[in-house]
């Protein structure tokens, strides 16, 4: 189908405003073309898994058509879309726990035990290796408040308004996320 | 200090097929879409139009009747 318009040059915010008026499948191609890789390896990253990675991008872009309505311009879209990715991942990876009978209330255990602060510091000073591995050990959603701030560089702003939760809230769960980590980590040989 | 983060970034090429998959089923879902705005929206709006009409049209030819 050839192009309507010419949107290679719009905006995300700009190309968004036209799918959801028009519901024109050829641009939703385009918002496709430009997020489809990121997301892709949004998903590898957090579930380990090639395959697993192919079908909720799949499911993702699926779900996005029908959702970007609720995109409202609060945060880039970039940002937007990577809470909505991760969401639909944590929510993927929290019902396979259930249908395999695993909890995770191993990291409960551990948020009992916080004390002390976990500074960047000793986040960048973690073996790239080793810390992917800590990684797929935690809680899915400390996995994707980690992810969010340290991977996609995300502010802890922005972070409570694409996940709805306070400031304190965020900061909160990120500090218990650092903990669990380092946890996990200094628990792998 | 490099952040370990960016370090475990995946850099793999989005297979072909899912895109194929995504289009498709987002025109499924457009189909959907506007099969329930005909049937719920316009098809409704329609049949309320044609019988304003028909009523109005009745109106008239009895109005033109009692003249005659």
């Amino acid at each position: 189908m050839e192009a309507p318009y010419k949107e290679d040059n719009l905006s995300d915010e700009q190309l968004i405003q036209k799918i959801t008026e028009t519901n024109n499948t050829y641009l939703f191609g385009l918002l496709y073309d430009r997020y489809s890789g990121i997301v892709f390896n949004k998903c590898i990253g957090f579930t380990s898994s090639y395959e697993v990675a192919q079908d909720l991008t799949q499911d993702i872009f699926v779900k996005l058509f029908v959702k970007l309505k609720s995109f409202k311009g609060e945060s880039k879209f970039s940002t937007w879309l990577y809470a909505f990715s991760y969401n639909h991942c944590v929510n993927f990876v929290q019902r396979e726990l259930k249908g395999d009978k695993k909890t995770v209330s191993i990291t409960e255990n551990i948020e009992d035990e916080l004390t002390d602060e976990i500074s960047d510091r000793e986040i960048y000073e973690l073996k790239a290796e080793k810390l992917k591995s800590a990684l797929q050990m935690l809680n899915p959603n400390d996995r994707m408040m980690l992810l969010m701030k340290y991977q996609d560089d995300i502010s802890i702003k922005e972070i409570s308004a694409v996940t709805g939760l306070g400031e304190s809230a965020v900061k909160m769960r990120l500090s218990r996320a650092k903990v669990n980590l380092v946890k996990f980590y200094n628990d792998i040989q | 200090m490099l952040n370990p983060f960016k370090k475990i970034i995946e850099h793999q090429n989005v297979p072909e097929i899912i895109r194929e998959r995504v289009m498709s089923d987002i025109r499924l879902i457009k189909l959907y879409l506007d099969m329930a705005d005909l049937m719920a929206v316009k098809y409704p709006s329609s049949v309320i139009n044609l019988l304003d009409a028909t009523l109005e049209d009745k109106k008239n030819e009895n109005k033109n009747s009692d003249e005659k």
